[in-house]
């Protein structure tokens, strides 16, 4: 860090090389920040609501999360009974210093006349152009339009069919929604013109997962449950402008060179072949790099398949036996930003109860971020396993606008972090260790921490007396 | 980045990028002398926020027909451009089909020569990333031979050759490889090809090679057969300026060879490849990179004013560290006046006085005299000054002994004073009219005279005085004897003013006064002393009773220059009685010479040559200490003749030459060698000293060695005080100064006392976080009677110390990950202690902080800044560290800090020094802060008093209108803030000073048109904008 920073001052280094230089080891750190907790619930005995076990964003479970791309400071989080709570990052000061537990600043309750969802929230996402919309949708088979600032509804589209997840384009000048629903059709909600009845024709079971290309406004992909990750020109009505091949590691311009080279008419080869797999399993998982170079897939053959986008070809890049997907619902990866590393960008999946980080490029796993203390020693093991899991993870990251995700890590008071939300209600933090040692005592104790270890202490010794004391009789 | 493109038979362009992804081509125009923006199709900005830089930094590259180029500005991508070739076409620059490159990490790429002359590129890159071996690949550009298709880089079809190269910077030519090994290791930084067979390389310490290839002529043609490296040996006369670590060469024929350096001074060298020899023929200033800089007040040496001195009254100056490692300088910068040699008059060494002469009355100046110790050289110019002649005798003066003063008299006479007497003499006949000789064959020594009077010091005990209106009628005085002290005394300085007759100044050895005595009777009118305190040894060593402001707004100036090289000034009253209005400012080491030179109007300005040569003159009614370029100065006298008016004649040691002085003010640098960084500078005025934070590589049998040091200099000509004091702490590792500050700190007695805090960091091989050793120090120095520096205190720390501040008598220092406030107690003389109070842990890395009264100013390394509020522990409480408020972007509540103003420097800065100027009344902008950049530039940085804004922001916006710019840039997208998080549209309330000056160089038309409906005349704008010129 400090040659660095002294090359930096010579102008030996370039701002990007030192800007890299620093965050590139930072995407690597990541940890949990059990200090960071968001109390969503009212509970009446104010003692327990301290404890951090049993804070609760969402007492019956959080289904989604999403961060605003634009200051990185709004948190939105939808519960499975419905709710949608907003919460604001910037309410705590400094990140590293003391427990802060957060509060939502508002709260959309679940409702069944209309102003809010009736069943459970399935999937939130910002509106791409400003923090002050979003989009949410729910069991209840409806795609709603929030404003951020009110907490009200903006608008309903009625899909008639389970929605999965939506997807908008972080470029076009359109304000087309692309919804993964149950139909085995990719329903289209154009928001500007309020119709909901276009969709993109496919025959392939339910689509898990849609996602829009980030540097070419008209291009959208959907993962279905056959298997197959379709590419869409939404301009085009002729189907499907390609698949993607899991079989294909060369690229559509090769694969055409070699059709051709075997001797077939240039014009009458195909684009892609008609019965290209891009996994064995449904995919449920669709991901774009936000330069636009790679799209990331997962399938519930549990696999992560990297593609170059510009080709269509599979970068053949492994993940390894660790990673697992089990729910045919839509999932959430994260990539970090190739402005903030050496090209060593990371990818984060939420792997059951635990998030990897994964090299994006060679598959090689940096860490396994597990929440501490989650699975409780007492209870019976696995009867909190499905409780625990993750279901969705958001990405901090500020100066967004035009991108699918901003390019400065974290927001005012952070340097990155990622959230997640677990089926036991709490969303969890995990931000980067800032590299260095510690300054001798670099936290100063506070007055908080102290009455902490000081009700850990007397908890210990209560036990301690109560199997020690008197109460125990052996007779 | 800049290209040179060659389209068919027409003018070369130059291709222009910036660096935010604007790009054009301009055409320089013979005829009106300007580049002329060649009008594009559309050269859109490609550029895509989200990709990843290349490896390479942007690279932009022209094949050697001129016509192609290629752009490499991201990762894998390739942007190719050609010109057009038909008329009326043919300067306008297509852009191609972007290509996407299989090799990722590029580190370097050019186009290479081909036998069949298609544009051929050649790249050497990484498979993969930090991989230590490298590869070469080279592709055609194009795919036809008309050059209309761009080649889609395939690695299977379009390249053309392949090699792993085992070291980095050996090259390989087109078919075959081969290579050679060096003799010593060396790591080449820049290269520059020479002709066919012959390329000069520059490795990282500035040396020098050549590179020839040793060819054969075989049937297929010329064939490379082996490469051989020999060194440039330096031929320099004074064996001291070395090259300096190149950045890039340029050949420019003729066997020159420019160096551009962003590490010290571009040169220009020239080559002599027969005996293997570079010398340096010329040296392009660079200051860049300016890595810290102090503020120095010369004018407010005695602590009576709490604001400082404006840096246009040449009494501020800043000391810069500028420069990396070998190239590392101390640069002193000051506003000064330019000086422009017009004519050397003769090459005259060990020169004593200058004296000039009017040979009638009025007439303009003619005679020369240059005084030497056993003689006087005399040199007459004609009326139309073409000529110069040396005369062996002139009006009668005795030319066999050094002149103490010469001078004609408006009665059209001579005077000359010698060592043995004073002399009246007759211009025309030569004839004696009055002489007067020292009794005993004692000698005079010292002379001064106006048109009345002649004052003389016999021996330095007898006062003399002799009326020139009365054939030198003598008045003697002895003043061996100070009657009011009763010590032996001698005079050592003595001055007869020219703007009150009447009076007279004489200085004095024992008692360190001054005293005004009336020239009749020679009697005291009144003494001051120049010692202010008890232990004070100033002594007068010159001076001189002159009108340097307007007469009508103020009376004469007494100016005195005392042995320790400060300059006093005085007001004096219009009788001598009054002496008022003390100044004092430093302006060398040695006590100066005062020079005077009289200018139309009736006043002077006195030139006083010291170690920093300057001007004083007034200007608005203040005093202005200008520096002059005249490094080397040892006399001056005024000369005005037709053919060379307002000039000056100038010696040095080694000649005499004509000069003239240009009111303009200039910023003048002088720099200090020091061979190494200096990464960190403070001063302290106190000791009157700076400290140095250094570091320091050196080459030891090969092995770069690193080392960082503090050391404490002289103020005023750098010299170093005591030893260099080496930070190096028990384990291995390299510890580097990181941040140095100066403090009054209370010392075991409770009194304040000047100490240097340094901060460090140790840097090791291994990034183990885990270990124990120390990563970091805090010291704390002292400097002792003998101005030694010692170490007080040092303080192991596990992480850096980045930043250092103190506060009320506590240190606060930025660490690794925290900010931590420390109470600072010296227990006995040589010991001390640091005990931590508080800790404050920002976003990530505290990377610099500033003090106001009890809020702490703390830059993060990522997250902009935060306000903390130190709260100092009481009786109830602990001490605290507060956050009070942070910049966040978007602003919304009261914890937030509300962006104010913002602009685009387009420049890294390095340190900011605010400036306590005091305030003048009437000024448009009052100066605030001084910025150094990475790019070597100094920026002013001043606040728009209240209510000008609005005018002066209007007037901004006019002018912007009416400014031609290469490539048309507007002034708006240049400015505008630009960051990650957001991007603005124009400069939001700032000005830009270097634009506004610009109106003047407008013409009058123009500048009416800008101030059209702007409320102020034309007119009054220019005085405007000239007095905003007056703050550099």
């Amino acid at each position: 860090m400090q040659s660095s920073l002294f090359a930096r001052e010579l102008g030996d280094l370039s701002p990007h090389a030192f800007s890299s230089s620093f965050t590139s080891p930072l995407l690597r750190s990541f940890a949990a920040a059990p200090q960071h907790r968001f109390n969503g619930e009212r509970t009446h005995d104010p003692l327990l609501d301290e404890r951090p076990h049993n804070i609760r964003a969402h007492g019956a479970g959080v289904a989604s999360l999403a961060v605003e791309k634009f200051d990185g400071r709004l948190l939105v989080s939808g519960g499975a009974e419905g709710a949608i709570k907003i919460w604001d990052l910037e309410q705590c000061g400094s990140v590293y210093e003391g427990t802060y537990t957060f509060r939502p600043v508002s709260t959309i309750r679940r409702s069944t006349d209309g102003s809010g969802h009736s069943h459970g929230i399935t999937h939130l996402d910002f509106f791409p152009f400003d923090p002050d919309a979003f989009l949410s949708s729910a069991f209840d088979k409806s795609l709603k339009l929030w404003s951020t600032a009110r907490s009200t509804l903006s608008g309903s589209f009625d899909l008639n069919a389970r929605i999965y997840s939506h997807s908008t384009s972080p470029i076009a000048d359109h304000l087309v929604v692309a919804c993964a629903t149950q139909h085995a059709h990719v329903r289209l909600v154009d928001l500007r013109s309020g119709s909901a009845v276009q969709a993109l024709i496919a025959h392939g079971g339910p689509v898990l997962a849609t996602q829009w290309s980030p540097t070419q406004g008209h291009i959208v992909t959907s993962g279905h449950a056959d298997g197959k990750i379709r590419v869409w020109d939404i301009r085009r009505a002729g189907g499907v402008l390609s698949l993607l091949d899991q079989e294909d590691s060369l690229g559509l311009v090769h694969r055409h060179k070699h059709a051709v080279a075997a001797g077939m008419d240039p014009g009458q080869v195909r684009p892609y072949r008609e019965a290209a797999q891009a996994h064995d399993d449904a995919v449920n998982g669709l991901h774009w790099t936000s330069d636009g170079k790679y799209i990331i897939s997962a399938g519930m053959d549990n696999r992560i398949r990297v593609w170059d986008a510009a080709t269509g070809a599979n970068t053949l890049t492994s993940f390894g036996p660790l990673v697992q997907n089990r729910h045919a619902k839509t999932t959430s990866i994260v990539t970090t930003p190739p402005r903030l590393s050496e090209n060593k960008d990371v990818l984060f999946w939420a792997n059951d109860q635990e998030i990897l980080a994964l090299d994006l490029h060679d598959g090689k796993l940096i860490t396994r971020l597990r929440s501490p203390g989650a699975v409780n020693p007492v209870g019976p093991r696995g009867s909190e396993m499905g409780r625990n899991r993750i279901s969705a993870l958001a990405w901090r990251s500020a100066g967004g606008g035009g991108a699918s995700v901003g390019p400065v890590p974290g927001g005012g008071n952070s340097v990155g972090a990622l959230y997640s939300a677990h089926l036991d209600g709490q969303i969890r933090a995990w931000i980067p260790q800032i590299p260095g040692p510690d300054d001798e005592g670099g936290e100063d104790p506070g007055d908080e921490e102290d009455e902490g270890k000081r009700r850990k202490r007397k908890a210990i010794d209560d036990a301690y007396k109560t199997l020690m004391g008197k109460n125990i009789r052996f007779t | 980045m800049l290209q040179r493109l060659q389209p068919k038979d027409a003018p070369e362009l130059l291709f222009v990028g910036t660096d935010r992804q604007q790009y054009f081509t301009v055409l320089w125009n013979h005829q009106t002398r300007r580049l002329d923006t060649v009008k594009e199709n559309g050269l859109v900005d490609d550029s895509e926020p989200y990709m990843r830089h290349s490896l390479c930094q942007n690279q932009c590259l022209v094949d050697p027909t001129g016509r192609f180029m290629v752009m490499h500005l991201w990762e894998g991508v390739l942007n190719p451009f050609r010109l057009r070739t038909r008329a009326p076409e043919k300067l306008k620059l297509d852009m191609q089909e972007q290509v996407r490159l299989t090799e990722l990490w590029i580190k370097d790429s050019i186009f290479v020569h081909t036998p069949d002359g298609h544009p051929t590129i050649a790249f050497l890159y990484n498979s993969r990333l930090h991989q230590e071996e490298a590869q070469l690949a080279v592709y055609r550009l194009t795919k036809d031979d008309a050059g209309n298709n761009i080649s889609k880089f395939d690695p299977t079809k379009d390249r053309t050759f392949q090699a792993t190269i085992e070291d980095h910077y050996a090259r390989t030519t087109y078919y075959n490889k081969i290579s050679v090994g060096l003799r010593e290791p060396k790591l080449y930084v820049a290269w520059e090809q020479y002709d066919d067979r012959t390329y000069i390389l520059a490795d990282d310490y500035g040396r020098l090679d050549v590179l020839t290839l040793d060819t054969m002529i075989e049937q297929a043609g010329e064939v490379v057969q082996g490469m051989t490296v020999t060194k440039l040996q330096l031929y320099s006369d004074d064996g001291e300026t070395e090259p300096s670590r190149a950045s890039q060469l340029v050949y420019l024929g003729d066997n020159k060879l420019f160096l551009a350096s962003r590490h010290g001074d571009c040169q220009v060298l020239l080559l002599d490849l027969s005996l293997k020899r570079i010398q340096i023929i010329d040296t392009i200033r660079n200051n860049a990179p300016i890595l810290d800089f102090a503020i120095m007040d010369m004018g407010n040496r005695e602590g009576n004013n709490l604001a400082g001195n404006a840096f246009s009254s040449g009494q501020a100056r800043v000391v810069a560290g500028c420069g990396a490692y070998k190239d590392g300088s101390l640069r002193s910068i000051r506003s000064g006046v330019g000086l422009a040699d017009t004519g050397m008059l003769d090459e005259i060494e060990g020169t004593r006085g200058l004296h000039t002469l009017r040979l009638h009355g009025a007439a303009p100046h003619s005679v020369v005299l240059v005084s030497l110790l056993n003689e006087t050289r005399v040199f007459r110019f004609s009326d139309d000054g073409e000529s110069i002649e040396e005369v062996f005798e002139f009006g009668g003066f005795a030319l066999d002994a050094e002149t103490l003063l010469a001078t004609s008299l408006p009665s059209g006479l001579f005077l000359q004073a010698t060592p043995g007497f004073a002399r009246l003499t007759d211009g025309e006949s030569g004839m004696t009219v009055a002489q007067w000789d020292t009794p005993h064959g004692q000698a005079i020594t010292a002379a001064s005279a106006n048109d009345h009077w002649l004052l003389m010091s016999v021996e330095g005990t007898v006062l003399v005085s002799l009326d020139l209106t009365k054939n030198l009628a003598a008045r003697q005085k002895d003043t061996s004897q100070n009657a009011s002290v009763g010590i032996p005394e001698q005079m050592s300085c003595l001055h007869a003013s020219s703007c009150l007759t009447d009076i007279g100044v004489v200085g004095w050895w024992t008692s360190g006064t001054i005293s005004l005595v009336r020239l009749d009777t020679l009697d005291s009118i009144r003494g001051e002393s120049l010692r202010q305190t008890s232990d004070s040894a100033a002594v007068p060593r010159d001076v001189a009773l002159v009108q340097l402001h307007q007469p009508d707004l103020s009376g004469p100036t007494l100016v005195v220059a005392s042995e320790d090289g400060n300059i006093i000034s005085f007001a004096v009253g219009a009788n001598g009685s009054e002496l008022s209005g003390r100044k004092t400012v430093t302006l060398g080491s040695r006590a100066a010479r005062l020079h005077i030179l009289p200018q139309d109007s009736g006043v002077s300005n006195v030139f006083a040559t010291t170690d920093h040569p300057s001007l004083i003159y007034s200007s608005d009614g203040r005093l202005v200490y200008s520096a002059t370029t005249a490094d080397d100065a040892t006399f001056v006298a005024p000369f005005d003749s037709a053919a060379f008016p307002d000039h000056i004649i100038l010696s040095t040691d080694r000649h005499v030459r004509l000069s003239r002085i240009d009111k303009q003010r200039l910023t003048h640098v002088k720099p200090l060698t020091v061979s190494q960084t200096v990464r960190r500078l403070a001063y302290s005025p106190g000791l009157k000293a700076f400290g140095l934070g250094c570091i320091k590589k050196t080459l030891q049998n090969n092995t770069e060695i690193a080392s960082s040091s503090f050391q404490l200099v002289d103020e005023v000509v750098f010299k170093k005080l005591g030893d260099p004091f080496e930070l190096q702490v028990a384990n291995d590792g390299l510890e580097m100064v990181e941040c140095l500050i100066r403090a009054e700190l209370p010392d075991a007695n409770g009194t304040p006392a000047e100490r240097f805090i340094i901060g460090t960091s140790v840097l090791t091989d291994s990034d183990d976080v885990e270990g124990d050793g120390t990563r970091g120090r805090i010291i704390v120095i002292g400097v002792d009677e003998d101005r030694k520096p010692y170490q007080l205190l040092s303080l192991g720390l596990r992480g850096n110390c980045r930043c250092l501040g103190v506060l009320d008598g506590y240190l606060i220092a930025g660490l690794s990950k925290t900010l931590v406030a420390f109470s600072y107690q010296e227990r006995t003389s040589a010991t001390a202690f640091l005990e931590k109070i508080a800790a404050y842990r920002p976003s990530s890395m505290p990377i610099d902080l500033d003090i106001s009264g009890n809020m702490i100013g703390v830059g993060d390394l990522m997250q902009s800044l935060t306000l903390v509020e130190f709260q100092p522990p009481t009786n109830e409480s602990k001490a605290k560290l507060i956050e009070r408020a942070r910049d966040y972007q978007p602003k919304q509540d009261q914890k937030r800090l509300e962006i104010t103003s913002e602009m685009n420097l387009g420049e890294q800065i390095n340190r900011i020094r605010s400036l306590q100027v005091a305030p003048t009344e009437n000024t448009l902008v009052q100066a605030k802060a001084f910025l150094g950049s990475v790019e070597g530039s100094m920026w002013l940085f001043g606040e728009v008093q209240p209510g000008s804004e609005k005018l002066l922001m209007d007037f901004q916006d006019r002018l912007v209108q009416h400014m031609d710019t290469p490539g048309e840039l507007t002034f708006d997208d240049w400015r505008a803030y630009r960051g990650e998080h957001r991007t603005g549209e124009k400069p939001y309330r700032f000005l830009d000073g270097e634009i506004l000056e610009r109106f003047l160089d407008l013409n009058e038309s123009q500048q009416e048109v800008i101030c059209e409906g702007l409320g102020p005349s034309s007119e009054e704008m220019r005085n405007y904008v000239e007095e905003l010129r007056l703050l550099h």
